[in-house]
């Protein structure tokens, strides 16, 4: 191109230039873009600290009344032994109860019965819901003789069998039956027992 | 402004809108898009401000670059981007402008209208270029970094575009328009 035309190409531009000179975007549109700055200044909805704390208190209103709910559910019966019928043999069925239990058999079923619950829980056992018991001492059988180990079984007698073992027990709830500790040896015999009151 | 001051966001808006709305105006020839191109440079400021990188250019750039990727986007979206084939018109053959005395032919008013549409006719990449540097009067270094090519890509497309503007020039003052 010659440099005369473009110099007057740059004139022609010149002159649109200048007649542009005065164009601006419309005003309304500043206020848009000021509309869109504030927006952009609040939080997006899920970074505002009013929707925390309604989350938050959805979250704990709703773990309140699930802990609500599972409280008022009866508690599952949970025996801590499952029910053994015992049956012995009537030559191994323990003899009458001796008039007098001397002190040291009854300490020593008492040492036996507690060395038998700590070889039978190797392991912790697992939690289980809190139960209150009353339970008698160990009452010892004359049923075999000295013995390394035992296990503890729990089983359902009769009330009666309390008066078999010289306790007391009332007569109108005869028919009724109850927990019993029966501690055996590894013989397979009985070598004490005690009465448990749920 | 990173600070989220609304005064600072103001000053800085009525500092830049002018030119970013007449770059938009002067490269589609139209108000409409030139306000939508403003609103979405500045809206994208609002929301990336914190990638505007001082140290990568001036604001004049980005804004620059900006509007133009926005303007491209827009008449591409309007299929009003391409323009006449590059090279379709020479500049060699035919007698100067000044020659002819066709400019002093043309009265104010013509010369504006005929200079707009004969900018609006340009390839875009060279709409680009003589948009810059002649009518917001950007260096070429500044242009280069809009344009995102080599300074000496922009001399030479500036040289080209001004030898198609004077061509349709003439055109116009021949056809009386």
């Amino acid at each position: 191109m010659r440099g005369r035309d473009e110099e007057l190409v740059r004139q022609a531009l010149a002159a649109w230039r200048q007649s542009m000179e005065t164009e601006q975007a419309p005003p309304e549109l500043e206020v848009r873009l000021l509309a869109a700055y504030r927006q952009r200044r609040r939080p997006p909805w899920w970074k505002r600290p009013r929707v925390y704390g309604a989350v938050a208190a959805s979250l704990f209103m709703w773990a309140a009344g699930w802990t609500l709910s599972v409280m008022r559910q009866p508690l599952p019966r949970l025996a801590g032994y499952p029910p053994v019928q015992a049956s012995l043999p009537p030559e191994r069925q323990p003899a009458a109860l001796p008039a007098e239990r001397p002190a040291a058999a009854l300490a020593a079923a008492r040492t036996l019965a507690k060395r038998a619950l700590q070889r039978e829980t190797p392991r912790p056992p697992a939690p289980m819901p809190v139960r209150e018991e009353v339970a008698t001492d160990f009452i010892p059988v004359r049923a075999g003789g000295a013995f390394e180990y035992g296990r503890l079984i729990r089983v359902r007698v009769p009330r009666p069998a309390l008066a078999h073992f010289g306790l007391p027990f009332d007569e109108d709830r005869a028919a009724e039956s109850l927990d019993a500790d029966l501690l055996v040896g590894e013989d397979g015999l009985i070598r004490a027992v005690r009465f448990v009151q749920p | 402004m990173a600070g989220g001051e609304e005064e600072a966001f103001t000053a800085f808006y009525r500092r830049w809108q002018a030119p970013i709305y007449r770059f938009a105006l002067q490269m589609s020839g139209d108000r409409q898009l030139a306000e939508e191109v403003t609103q979405d440079v500045f809206l994208e400021l609002i929301r990336g401000v914190g990638r505007f990188d001082a140290a990568r250019g001036a604001v004049r750039s980005w804004l620059f670059g900006a509007a133009r990727h926005q303007t491209a986007r827009r008449m591409r979206a309007e299929r009003r981007y391409a323009a006449i084939e590059d090279g379709a018109e020479g500049d060699t053959a035919e007698p100067g402008l000044a020659a002819a005395g066709a400019l002093g032919d043309l009265a104010r008013d013509q010369l504006r209208e005929s200079v707009r549409q004969a900018v609006l006719s340009l390839p875009a990449h060279y709409r680009e270029a003589v948009v810059l540097c002649d009518l917001q009067e950007v260096s070429y270094e500044e242009a280069a970094r809009v344009l995102e090519c080599a300074v000496g890509t922009v001399r030479s497309r500036l040289s080209r575009a001004r030898a198609l503007l004077a061509g349709k020039l003439r055109a116009y003052a021949a056809s009386g328009v």
